[in-house]
Formats: structure tokens, sequence, C-alpha cells
């Protein structure tokens, strides 16, 4: 069975060209517009991956995401590919690639998102 | 509101002002002239002819000021005599006025000589530069002037005082007190006048200095976001065709990936370019900013070694000697990663291939200085003032390589700007480049 991969983003856009992407490399893609409705899906659907975009909404929605992925003991084990601005500098709150120490992410990916990176993250970091 | 205050030049309103404010202060002179006539008719001192002279002349002032109030507010066609003439005008007037007052009341006997100090205030109040030296160079005329006309016979001196003994005359005491008292008064007016103007434009320009900052931090920030904004749809636009052409173009005609080929590189030169123009703003935007302590020396060897793959391309070959001291340097990092990554990159790209690149660090006295110096074609010294301009690339690089946002430079000056530090460029035609950066030790403290 194909592996489930879940697109939190609100650029439809750029899901439709990681959909494309992912299904071509034979994963099952699902995608969610907000945080809120991501979290839904996740404990609905449990993906074997998650890929979050950090910016929605809210300056670090995708933060807030990422941590109640891990609290919630059902579905805190899976994987979170965060996917961040281009040039992360801009004076905002945060530096995804410097805190991410203490982030409970586990991968990041850089915009504009290369198809071969991201099929190579997705499957470096689904668990199988 | 006006973000700059007024100025001390000769802009139409304050020539205005400055010419009514004039006459109100006469207004009170004449009035003051004529209390002293007053005194002297009540304690029957002074020659008589004098105090009738006196009296034609206040009259005489009246008119002349009646004539500059209905001239200034316009009421008399203006034709050719300007406001500044017409300032001109009324202090020379009253200075002239004021001689002819003090021969008749005694030339060199009388102490309305005391009314030219408070005279030579308002010049100075109301004309810029040195024209309140040329005014006292006129006043000593005048009276040097008086002074010969009377001592060579040409006009007969006046015995104001006549008979009177000062002693015993309360009369003549409270004349003189009177006078002494208006120079006093007079004098503390127009000082207190001169420095509240002072602290008024010096208050308008540290207001108009901080709006001058808040326009140019929202600036800034608009600056920030809209590139950040910016950014986004391009990078998705640049995924989308990286997508076409990995995955849904493997098919496709040659002509179509060429095609697609051209749009990433310019969508991706787009996005260099987005991120250049974030980086321009960077050092005036503070809350970007994160000072802490670093090792200079370290901060080398990473960007070194994270530009190794490059300089292997190129068969260059990269010296860098690290010192065997520390250089622990208190500075942003992302803003020194800045400076020495464009000024290497920038190495790595004009040199030839198998060319040579140095860096060397050291510190000297309270600075560090670090060199970028390479082989490579060099730049022309007519050139070596433009490469500091934003967007400006030398026609050689622009040959050389056609990609480049001509902003790594203008950044690079600015992030060297924020640790209060300085650049040099050592260059000549055909034989290679160096780059010197000298930052001071706790400049940035």
């Amino acid at each position: 069975m194909a592996k489930k991969v879940l697109i939190i983003d609100d650029d439809f856009d750029l899901v439709e060209a990681m959909r494309i992407t992912l299904e071509t490399a034979g994963f099952e893609v699902l995608d969610a517009q907000d945080g809120e409705k991501g979290l839904e899906k996740i404990r609905k659907e449990t993906p074997d991956l998650v890929i979050l975009d950090v910016m929605m909404a809210s300056i670090d929605e995708g933060f807030h995401v990422a941590y109640k992925i891990r609290e919630d003991a059902n579905i805190k084990d899976t994987p979170i590919v965060m996917l961040t601005a281009v040039g992360n500098q801009t004076g905002f709150s945060f530096d995804p690639e410097q805190d991410a120490d203490f982030l409970p992410v586990d991968a990041f990916l850089e915009k504009p998102v290369n198809p071969k990176m991201l099929v190579d993250v997705v499957r470096q970091n689904i668990k199988i | 509101m006006p973000i700059f205050p007024e100025t001390p030049t000769f802009s139409t309103a304050s020539m205005f002002r400055r010419n009514r404010w004039l006459i109100s202060l006469r207004w009170y002179a004449i009035l003051g002239l004529l209390l002293g006539v007053l005194l002297l008719k009540i304690f029957e001192i002074g020659s008589v002819p004098s105090i009738l002279w006196m009296t034609i002349l206040a009259v005489v002032l009246f008119i002349l000021n009646l004539f500059y109030f209905t001239f200034v507010s316009g009421k008399v066609r203006r034709g050719k005599i300007s406001l500044v003439s017409l300032l001109n005008l009324q202090m020379a007037m009253d200075l002239l006025l004021l001689t002819i007052l003090i021969y008749l009341t005694g030339c060199e006997e009388s102490p309305l000589a005391f009314f030219y100090v408070f005279h030579i205030i308002l010049t100075s109040i109301i004309f810029p530069g040195g024209f309140s030296y040329l005014y006292s160079l006129f006043v000593v005329a005048l009276y040097s002037g008086l002074l010969v006309l009377e001592h060579g016979g040409i006009v007969t001196h006046i015995c104001f005082f006549q008979d009177v003994h000062i002693a015993n005359t309360p009369g003549l005491a409270i004349s003189v007190w009177f006078i002494v008292v208006v120079t006093m008064i007079a004098t503390a007016y127009l000082a207190q006048n001169v420095t509240m103007r002072h602290r008024r434009v010096r208050e308008k320009l540290e207001i108009a200095n901080q709006k001058l900052k808040e326009i140019n931090k929202t600036k800034t920030t608009f600056f920030r976001y809209a590139s950040h904004e910016m950014k986004a749809p391009v990078a998705t636009i640049q995924s989308t065709l990286m997508v076409i052409e990995d995955i849904l173009g493997q098919d496709v005609d040659d002509r179509v990936k060429d095609m697609l080929q051209r749009a990433i590189g310019r969508t991706a030169g787009m996005i260099l370019l987005l991120k250049d123009l974030a980086d321009l703003t960077y050092s005036n935007f503070q809350e970007a900013q994160k000072f802490e302590n670093l090792d200079l020396t370290m901060l080398l060897q990473d960007l070194i070694s994270d530009a190794q793959p490059n300089i292997e391309r190129k068969n260059q070959k990269l010296d860098f000697v690290p010192p065997a001291y520390s250089c622990e340097f208190f500075a942003d990092p992302i803003a020194l990663n800045k400076i020495f990554i464009n000024l290497l990159s920038n190495a790595i790209r004009y040199t030839q291939d198998d060319g040579k690149i140095e860096i060397s660090l050291k510190q000297k006295g309270s600075t560090y200085v670090v060199s970028v110096k390479d082989n490579g074609p060099g730049i022309p010294e007519s050139e070596q003032a433009n490469i500091f301009q934003e967007f400006y690339r030398t026609p050689a690089a622009r040959k050389l390589i056609s990609e480049g946002t001509g902003l790594g430079l203008p950044i690079v000056m600015r992030m060297i700007e924020l640790h209060k530090g300085t650049i040099n460029v050592f260059s000549k035609e055909g034989q290679g480049s160096e780059f010197v950066v000298i930052l001071p030790i706790g400049g940035s403290l």
C-alpha cells in the first residue's frame, strides 16, 4: 500500500506542484489548507509523514501545529518536514535553521521546492 | 506640517515676519521717545530747540513706520523694492535718526549712544551671517562722522544740559536713569529673543530628526516585507516550473526544455535579487540583528569549507593560514557572514579556472584586518569607485558572468558600516584584486 503524505500549506499552487511530484514517486498525497484542518486530518487519516509550511495565516502557525502533533500521544511519532520561506533572515522573530535544535521537526526544506530534493527528503524521513 | 523647520535663510514668509517685527518694535521706540520728551518737559531740563526737534523726529519716525507698515501689508505697490531691501532701509534709517538724536542731545555728552548696542543685537537677529559686523562698521562711521563734523566746526555743538549742575538736578538723574533702564530692558529682551529662537529651531530639528528616523524605519520595514511577500509567489512559480522540467516534461521537445530552463534561470535570478534587496535593508533593521561574541577565524574557516566544492569545480587554489592567536569579535554573525560570503564568492566567480585566492586575518592594534585577494582579471581604477553603488556592475563583470544582482558589494559595504568598519579595494587591470576589510574591535559596542 502506498505511503500517505499530508501537505499542510495554504499555497494551493505549491501543494499541487508537490502533489504531482510525490504521486509520481508513488506516494498517496493528502492536503490541508491550514493548521487546524491539518491536525484534524492527521488524527483521522494518520499519514506516514507531514509536510508543514511554517508561515500560513500567522507567521509561525507551522510551529504551533508541530508542537500540537508532538503533544498528542496518538500521532506524536509522525515525521514532520518543515517548509521554510526563501532566505530566512527576514527579521522575523525566529530563524528555523538556527532554532532547529529545539524545534520538534525532522527535516527542513527550503522554498522553492526542488522536486528531487522533496522526494529524497520524504524517502529519508518516512518510516518503513 | 513641514518636516524641516525654518532655516536661517531668506524665505519670503520669514522676511515678512522680520519686517513686521521690526515695525512693531519701532512703535514702542516712538512711544519711548515721546515719553522721554515729556520727562524733559516736566523736569524742565535740556535745550528747548532740541526738545522741539526731538518731537519732530518722533513724528518723522511715526510717518516712516506708517509707510513701512503699509508697504509690508501690501497696501502700497511694492514695485522693485524687495523685502530684504526694506529691512536694510529700516535699519539704516533707524541708525541715522538715532545719530541725529544723539547730536540733538549733546553728541559725546549724550547717554543715548547706549542705544547703538541693542540695534547691533537686532541686526544679528534679523540678518544672516556677517551683516551685524557691517552694521557695527556703519555705526562707527556715523558716530565718528558726527564727532568729526562737530569738532571740525562744521556743525555747532549743542550744549544739551547747558548750565545744569548734574549733582543737584534730580530730573537729569531720572532722565539718564530712564535711558539706562531702557537700554537694559531692550538688551535683555533681544538677547532672550535670540536664545529662544535658537532653542525653538533646535527643538524643531530634533522633532524633524525623530520623524525622519520613523519614516526611514517605516520604509525599511515596508521594503523588507514587500520583498518577502514577492518571494513567496516567485518561489512557487519556480517550484512549479521544476516539476514540469523534472517530472512532466520527460518526453517533450528540446525547445520546450530549453524554454523551461530559461524560465527557471530567470526566476532563480529574481529570487536572488529579492533576497539581496532584503539584505540591503538589514543594517537599518535593528529587530533582525543579533550581536554576540564570535570567533572570526572559525567563521572564515566555515565559509571556506562551504565554498570548497565551487573552488574545486574551477580547479582554483585557496590559501588561508589562520592566525595563531584567537580572534574573538562582538558582531552580528548574519551580517559578518554576508560580508565574507560575498567577497569570497566574487573572488571565486570572477577569477579564472586554476586561479589563486588568498584570505588572511590579522589583528592590527585595535582592529581586525581581513583581506580577500585573487589573481583574477582585476578592476580598472576608473571603475573602483562605482562598484559599491547599488545595481552597478562593471562592463567587464557583465561580460564575464551575465547573472548578478549588482547588490553584492553594496550589501558588503552596509554590513561593514553596521560594525563601524571600512573596506578598501586595491586592484589593477589584469593584476588581480584585493579587498581589505577593517573591523574595529569593540566598534559595535
